[in-house]
């Protein structure tokens, strides 16, 4: 259907095709360019699809229309201009960094930074290069059952905890596990900053991203890990306006990172919306995939998103090739699962017996 | 006081202002989600000029204990 990038000038940057499968199906197939839709975006873009359609069939009531963007593009740039709130969330950060220096904890453990501390002969280094290959990449996508899922979302629901500090809670219990029970871990965790509705309904991405460090000790439940690491990410949505690039250079400053080293391993986007909304008719059937375009800036990246089918859970893995294999990612996911539901099952287990336990 | 805060809770989840009372809760009962009400605590911050202690934010549950709260801070 297109081969290589969009235009970035005079294009709508995005295809939209029907097609007519061999089994049957008919859908839409979507192809747009990440700069302009991201998931949320394209969940919300296929339910007004279906509702205009419900609206054409059925009679269904249309979509409210779009807030507007430039309005909040408008908020933004006042932001940025020096505001209060801007040197607020820059003077948070700045304390973060200097509070303590974190430590790179690799997704295949410890040799990653022991290779490179012997490398620059300094014992003492906690940053990694974790990149340095291709951008060549895939997709590897596990799916999790509806009813193993219900079992994860009730327990979010039952002990006040999200879903994606859960998660982050089995993925940094790997880390620790694989990296001699490390117990200070960092995860690139992103926020979609869409919290009011205008931002809600405005259109657009507003994701930032900001490193979730947490340390949980061994002796932790892992109900207490999951507080800590709601704690960490209520903290750093009250100041995720912060670009994060900024952030990053900050920190890269103050430790002095060579160019390219990193402290976290991996980054993880949660999808909370899912397709399946009471406002249509449930009979109303559609499938949805999420294809790889072959390319990747980073080596590792999780997202956790609801299946629009049966509301199940979809793991995909988007890795380079030169780094991890589709092994690699099969041993991951099934780690992170046992953990996931180990912890779930024993929240007041210790992180020691979950981990000894999986 | 709790006009202002009505009036602010509306930006971010659909209620009616006339169901919001100081017993609402801001997750259980209106629907926050957490980036929702920490981006919310952010503009009552700018709306009242105060600063927010981040280890007092675990204690502002409903929405009497946000204006009871904003109040200590402007006394």
């Amino acid at each position: 259907m297109v081969n290589g990038p969009f235009e970035r000038f005079d294009s709508p940057m995005n295809k939209v095709v029907m097609i007519s499968m061999p089994d049957g199906f008919k859908g839409i197939y979507l192809l747009v360019d990440h700069m302009t839709m991201d998931a949320q975006s394209i969940v919300l873009f296929f339910k007004d699809v279906i509702t205009i359609y419900c609206h054409k069939m059925y009679g269904y009531d249309y979509s409210k229309l779009l807030a507007s963007y430039i309005e909040q593009l408008e908020k933004d740039l006042k932001y940025e201009a020096n505001s209060k709130a801007l040197n607020r969330d820059r003077a948070y950060w700045k304390e973060v960094i200097e509070s303590s220096k974190p430590i790179y904890t690799d997704i295949q453990g410890k040799p990653r930074l022991q290779e490179q501390r012997e490398e620059t002969s300094n014992p003492n280094q906690c940053a990694a290069m974790n990149d340095g290959v291709s951008n060549v990449a895939d997709i590897a996508q596990f799916h999790l059952e509806p009813e193993p899922s219900d079992v994860l979302a009730k327990f979010c629901a039952d002990n006040n905890v999200s879903m994606v500090c859960l998660l982050l809670m089995a993925i940094r219990t790997y880390l620790q596990k694989v990296n001699d029970n490390q117990p200070d871990v960092s995860i690139q965790s992103t926020c979609a900053r869409r919290a009011t509705l205008n931002e809600k309904k405005c259109g657009g991405s507003r994701i930032h991203f900001f490193p979730c460090r947490t340390i949980v000790n061994l002796d932790n439940t892992f109900i207490e890990g999951c507080k800590i690491i709601q704690e960490s990410q209520n903290n750093m949505f009250r100041h995720a306006n912060l670009n994060p690039i900024e952030y990053m250079t900050m920190r890269g400053q103050y430790y002095k990172n060579a160019p390219g080293q990193t402290y976290e391993p991996l980054s993880l986007t949660y999808q909370p919306l899912s397709m399946r909304s009471s406002d249509v008719p449930q009979e109303i059937n559609y499938k949805s995939n999420w294809y790889s375009n072959g390319v990747a800036a980073q080596p590792l990246y999780l997202t956790v998103m609801h299946r629009s089918l049966d509301n199940g859970l979809d793991f995909c893995f988007e890795y380079k090739k030169g780094k991890y294999t589709y092994e690699d990612l099969q041993s991951i996911y099934y780690f992170i699962t046992r953990i996931l539901f180990e912890g779930v099952k024993n929240p007041n287990a210790t992180v020691g017996e979950v981990i000894s336990n999986t | 006081m709790l006009e202002q805060i009505k009036n602010i809770i509306v930006n971010y989840v659909e209620v009616d202002t006339n169901t919001i009372t100081e017993d609402s809760e801001f997750i259980a009962d209106l629907g926050f989600s957490s980036y929702d009400f920490m981006s919310f605590l952010s503009e009552i911050e700018d709306e009242f000029d105060v600063e927010i202690d981040e280890r007092e934010v675990v204690k502002i549950l409903t929405v009497g204990q946000a204006i009871e709260y904003i109040k200590s801070l402007q006394a």
